[in-house]
């Protein structure tokens, strides 16, 4: 297919335009917005597609905008080597021709020859649409913005498929395919659901839920069937037992032996009454006799009875006088006793007086000799301590002590020190008169000549004769002079303070002092000697002893014992006043012992008074009751009524023991119970026939009811009834199970072979794609034809969400190779693209321009666009509007 | 000379669950109207009794209405009618026989005797004597006939015996092992004839001793039903002429046809049948045919559906074999014929386990194709 010159005239915007000499590969329109471009288009397409006698709003539009009213559009073309001519008026004065090398056609025969040419069909729809197809030709012509939108085949797919069976062959069944499939989905729609389940009315799933409701069915027929042929034999078994109890005569059997038994109870139960009165009778006796017997019994008791008291009684008098007799023996001992033990502590206490008057003797002669001592020790205590008062005196005199001694020593040695000194120092005058002459101290006292005078301080000493000189010693003589002074004039102090004239003075005094100390502390020592606790307790001391001395003194005296008596040892007085005590117990505890024998007999005299009182009063009511027994029923009367009771009850007792005997002959007990096990068997074996006749009239009823219920007929139908519904089931089975196959593998064969066709598609894309997109493939729908996802390494992008400028650039990738495809297999084929690639960059578009220069070999590509400098450089033929 | 007509089998109330209600509902009634046939044939050959060996219900628990029914058919005949308890209709305690005498005795039928003690029956003003051998169980493992041989009869009368069960030894499937009487019994207790049931052929199956069979067909049958036996004993010790009569309607018939590459053979068997429409056939298929004979068949067998009482098919061992006019008339190429061969490679593939739901696929593909070349046609 090779389009070589378009001309328009009043077609809509367009008043004239003319394209020709288009190559047959790639050819650039450029138009500017407004030019006409889409018109362009809009009118190719009329002239191919469109009736040209059609009316309504598809042509309504081809109105030209500025006068005139015969839109025209003419077409030049190549087509399998042929060269065609087509022109079409639309409107008015509507006419179509084509004409060729050799023929020519005119009106509506041009539409059927285009049609065939083209491999379309005329829509019939009596409104056209836009999208309606008009073959795969006009499919690859991209109106201006719908290359983004894929491929955008829409309706157009089963006649775009319809197409292309032309080159892929028989390979999709065409119609009958499509119907095949229908049918085989119709088919398995009987059995399935669209996602495979059980359809709810599936025939085999219905004659399933047949067999199985047959099937229960069945066995709740089977099992009355099994009950009602239980009923019949229980039946059976149920008569034949009534027919064997009437046979064996069970029941009167019974019948009589009860009778019989009832017989022999009543005889055994007569004897027994028997035996009953003859034993009461037998009881009667026996109570008479023994009344009487204890009648008897207790009158001799009574008796003996008196006889015991009496020797008791007796007894009792002669404890009694026993009793009297020692007691009274018991008190005259005692009397002696308490005689004896009176004497005894008399002489105890004579005793214990001369014992005591002589232990006081002795107390009172120590007692006046540690007065004595006492006195005179104090006495000499006395003395020591006036002595003592008068040398502390003399002590307290002399008031010197060591350290005043010794004070006055130190301003003795001081004395002496400066003396010494100044002696030293002063000058030493000594005069030696010439004659006789005199020399007088200033004393007055004159001086010996050739006596050396140490000068010590300014003397004047006259000299007879001469006058008086004066010596004063200079230096340091004049200070140790006074040195020497205030240490005498201390000294004198001292000595002066302490009443001593001199050192030697005071310590002759010292001296004196410490020989009065001494003394005194001899005196003390003596004093504490003598008297350890001190003087005023030994006073008190002496004032005690005297009180006590005159408290014994008293004592003695009050001892009537004259002192005078010759007094024995002490010895002897002690061991006397001890054989008097020893005596005096000894009495006591025989006295004593006499009173507790008194005790003892007294008690039992008492006791046996008491006793004697009782039985004479015992005695005395006895003798009585019993003589007024005797007086009522003398012995030999009870006696002889006890005799006669004895032979009553023996007689009465040879009955009760031949009743006994006839009946333990007869067993009453026995025969009673026979009785019972007798009424109890004709009891069970009338209810056992009863309940044997019940079950039997039961069981006739229930199963003349259950007679004409035709149950072993419904189970045989039943069983019938399964059979050839068990063949449906099989047949349905096998139905369903090809059909689900059928589809499958129809569904499957149509997938291949769609896949089969769209595998060149594929390989054309992937050279184009793979200069835009590198490592990229596309992913078409086999059931939409329509791009599904760009698959980018390995990723896969949904065609709708890839950018613009991607959508438009792989479908016009995908239509180029569409084209190829149908160019391959001999359709008519060319490409054109109208403001297809508005959206690609300027890199992309430099490689969309290798891309359409690539299919422009093969294929007559023509661009619509209205930017010329994007096509600039590809050197192709340029149309400009 | 007496003049007797053996029957047995009458199975009354048998259900036909395995028919059409329709035609169940038919099958069913002629049972009973065969007891009305049969009682005019006595009738009109004067018989002196009409002997019935057992089964006379299919069950000991029909309706009513079958009995009923059965008593009605039964009054054509005037004479006395010997019916014995079979394995269907055992005499137990309570029977179908119960139901039955009180029904006879509410429409006063009195010439039915019921057989169901062992005891000697005197009929014929004593010419004849019955020996009959009930059931008192559906199975009883000793030989009820055993008692004929001491039975003491009136040396004038001619001994009957009448029993139900299998003959031992003699029947071709001895697989009964109940119900089993000697056979030599007829012999043994010097009988003139033993009418035998329980066997629904027709068989005269050892010296004086016959099984009647039942006298309307309720099965496909191998051996010979739908007949009755007449009967004529001149004296004690004769041998007795026996006459087979057939009294059925329905002809039940089994046939087997080899069908390959053709189906011509159905329409030459079906052909030639006399009543079609009291004819009832199980029809075995076998062999192979290609799609189209196979779709013509199952035309063919349609109208013969319609025309026969009832056709039974059974085509387990008929095998779709589509050869590549089949394939071609589906679709010569494309996507189809690539489903169409697919289907055929398993259908012929003895291992595949769709095997059989890929040739009934095939089948179908081809049925559905004609249907939309058809509609395509129109």
């Amino acid at each position: 297919m090779y389009l070589k010159s378009l001309k328009v005239e009043d077609f809509a915007s367009i008043a004239h335009a003319e394209l020709s000499q288009f190559s047959a590969g790639l050819n650039i329109v450029v138009g500017d917005n407004e030019a006409g471009k889409s018109t362009l288009l809009k009118a190719l397409r009329a002239a191919f597609f469109q009736k040209h006698r059609a009316g309504g709003e598809a042509v309504k539009e081809f109105q030209p905008y500025q006068g005139g009213n015969r839109p025209l559009v003419a077409v030049e073309f190549t087509l399998d080597g042929v060269d065609y001519h087509l022109e079409k008026a639309f409107l008015q004065r509507q006419s179509a021709a084509l004409s060729w090398p050799g023929g020519a056609l005119s009106g509506d025969a041009v539409e059927d020859r285009l049609a065939e040419l083209l491999r379309f069909q005329h829509t019939t729809a009596r409104k056209q649409r836009e999208d309606d197809f008009r073959g795969a030709f006009g499919l690859l012509w991209v109106d201006q913005g719908r290359s983004v939108r894929g491929l955008d085949i829409g309706a157009g797919r089963d006649a775009l498929t319809a197409s292309l069976e032309g080159e892929v062959g028989q390979m999709l069944g065409g119609e009958r395919g499509r119907g095949l499939i229908a049918a085989a989905k119709e088919l398995e729609g009987r059995f399935f659901t669209a996602t495979g389940k059980d359809k709810i009315d599936s025939p085999l799933k219905v004659a399933r839920e047949e067999y199985r409701r047959i099937e229960e069915s069945l066995t709740l027929k089977r099992e009355a069937y099994r009950e009602l042929a239980q009923k019949i034999d229980r039946l059976a078994d149920r008569r034949k037992r009534l027919k064997d109890y009437e046979d064996a005569g069970t029941l009167s059997k019974a019948e009589s032996a009860l009778a019989e038994a009832e017989a022999a109870a009543h005889k055994a139960g007569e004897r027994d009454r028997e035996w009953q009165t003859a034993a009461s009778a037998l009881k009667h006796a026996e109570a008479i006799r023994q009344a009487a017997e204890a009648r008897l019994r207790q009158r001799d008791a009574l008796a003996r009875n008196v006889d015991t008291t009496q020797h008791s009684l007796d007894d009792a008098l002669r404890l009694f006088a026993e009793a009297d007799g020692q007691l009274r023996e018991a008190n005259a001992e005692l009397t002696e006793r308490t005689k004896e033990r009176q004497a005894l502590t008399e002489a105890e206490r004579q005793a214990a007086q001369r014992h005591e008057a002589f232990r006081l003797a002795g107390e009172i002669e120590r007692e006046t000799d540690r007065l004595a001592e006492l006195t005179r020790a104090i006495a000499v205590a006395e003395a020591l301590g006036q002595e003592m008062v008068e040398k502390r005196r003399a002590v307290s005199a002399i008031g010197l002590d060591e350290a005043a001694v010794a004070a006055i020593d130190k301003a003795e040695q001081r004395r002496r020190d400066c003396e010494v000194k100044l002696t030293v120092a002063a000058p030493t005058i000594s005069f030696a008169p010439s004659g006789d002459g005199k020399v007088v101290a200033p004393s007055g006292e004159r001086l010996a000549a050739e006596t050396a005078i140490a000068v010590t301080e300014p003397t004047s000493f006259k000299l007879e004769g001469f006058g008086c000189v004066t010596v004063a010693p200079g230096g340091n003589a004049a200070s140790l002079a006074e040195e020497e002074r205030a240490a005498k004039d201390a000294l004198t102090r001292l000595l002066a303070r302490h009443g001593a004239a001199s050192p030697e003075e005071a310590r002759a005094k010292l001296a004196e002092a410490k020989t009065l100390n001494g003394e005194l502390a001899a005196a003390k020592a003596q004093i504490r000697a003598l008297l350890p606790d001190g003087l005023d307790e030994a006073r008190a001391r002496r004032e005690a002893v005297e009180a006590g001395l005159t408290r014994l003194k008293a004592q003695k005296a009050e001892l009537a014992i004259s002192s005078d008596q010759s007094m024995p040892g002490e010895a002897e007085l002690r061991a006397t006043l001890e054989t008097a005590r020893r005596n005096r117990v000894e009495a006591e505890s025989r006295e004593h012992a006499a009173r507790r024998l008194i005790e003892g007999l007294a008690i039992r005299r008492g006791t046996a008074e008491s006793e004697v009182a009782r039985l004479t009063a015992e005695r005395d009511r006895l003798g009585a009751e019993l003589s007024a027994a005797e007086a009522e029923t003398p012995r030999a009367g009870l006696s002889a009524a006890l005799g006669r009771a004895e032979a009553d009850r023996e007689a009465k007792q040879a009955q009760v023991d031949l009743r006994d005997r006839e009946r333990a002959e007869s067993n009453v007990e026995a025969a009673r119970r026979e009785v019972e096990d007798r009424r109890e068997a004709l009891r069970r074996i009338t209810q056992n026939l009863q309940a044997l006749r019940d079950e039997t009239l039961s069981l006739e009823g229930e199963l003349r009811a259950e007679g004409g219920n035709a149950i072993g007929e419904d189970i045989a139908r039943m069983e019938e009834e399964l059979v050839p519904l068990s063949k449906k089931i099989e047949r349905l089975t096998l139905e369903a199970e090809a059909s689900k196959l059928l589809s499958a593998t129809l569904a499957t064969a149509q997938r291949e072979a769609r896949e089969l066709w769209l595998g060149p598609i594929k390989a054309r894309v992937a050279p184009y794609l793979r200069l835009l997109h590198p490592e990229s493939e596309i992913d078409l729908d086999e059931e939409t034809l329509e791009i599904r996802a760009l698959r980018r390494r390995g990723v896969e992008e949904r065609f709708e969400r890839l950018s613009a400028g991607a959508r438009e650039q792989v479908a016009v990738v995908a239509r180029l190779s569409l084209a190829h495809v149908l160019k391959e297999g001999g359709h008519p084929a060319a490409v054109i693209l109208d403001d297809a690639l508005v959206n690609t960059d300027e890199m992309r578009l430099e490689r969309m321009h290798r891309v359409l220069r690539e299919a422009a070999r093969e294929l007559q590509v023509i661009v619509l666009t209205c930017r010329e400098r994007d096509f600039r450089d590809l050197g192709a033929p340029m149309f400009r509007l | 000379m007496i003049r007797l007509l053996h029957t047995a089998d009458w199975q009354i109330g048998k259900p036909f669950g395995g028919f059409e209600p329709e035609l169940s509902g038919v099958l069913r009634a002629e049972r009973v109207a065969a007891v009305g046939r049969i009682a005019l044939l006595a009738e009109e050959r004067r018989c002196d009794a009409v002997l019935v060996a057992g089964d006379v219900f299919d069950d000991n628990f029909v309706p009513n209405r079958d009995v009923n029914r059965t008593i009605d058919a039964m009054r054509g005949f005037s004479g006395p009618w010997v019916l014995l308890p079979g394995n269907h209709d055992a005499a137990l305690s309570v029977s179908v026989w119960t139901q039955f005498r009180r029904l006879a005795d509410q429409v006063g039928l009195r010439t039915a005797v019921i057989a169901d003690k062992p005891e000697i029956l005197t009929l014929c003003d004593g010419r004849l004597a019955m020996l009959p051998a009930p059931l008192t169980r559906r199975h009883e493992a000793a030989d009820v006939t055993e008692w004929f041989d001491d039975a003491r009869t009136p040396p004038k009368a001619i001994r009957v015996g009448l029993a139900h069960g299998s003959l031992a030894n003699r029947l071709p499937e001895a697989a009964e092992a109940h119900n089993v009487i000697a056979e030599d019994r007829a012999l043994l207790a010097r009988l003139d004839y033993l009418a035998l049931g329980d066997w629904h052929g027709f068989v005269e199956i050892a010296p004086k001793t016959v099984y009647a069979g039942t006298p309307e067909p309720d099965r496909y049958p191998a051996n010979a039903p739908g007949h009755v036996a007449i009967v004529e004993i001149d004296a004690p010790g004769a041998a007795p002429r026996i006459e087979k009569v057939r009294v059925a309607r329905f002809d039940w018939r089994r046939l087997s046809l080899r069908l390959d590459g053709d189906i011509t053979a159905l329409e030459e068997a079906l052909s030639v049948l006399p009543a079609p429409g009291d004819t009832l056939i199980h029809l075995t298929l076998s062999g192979s045919l290609p799609l189209r004979d196979r779709v013509a068949l199952e035309a063919s067998l349609s109208a013969w559906r319609d025309r026969l009482f009832h056709l039974e098919i059974e085509d387990a061992d008929l095998f779709d074999e589509p050869d590549e006019d089949d394939l071609d008339a589906i679709d010569l190429s494309g996507f189809v014929r690539t489903a169409v061969e697919r289907l055929r490679a398993k259908a012929q593939d003895a291992a595949d386990p769709e095997r059989a739901a890929a040739a009934r696929a095939l089948r179908m593909i081809y049925v559905e194709h004609r249907r939309l070349a058809g509609a395509a046609e129109r």
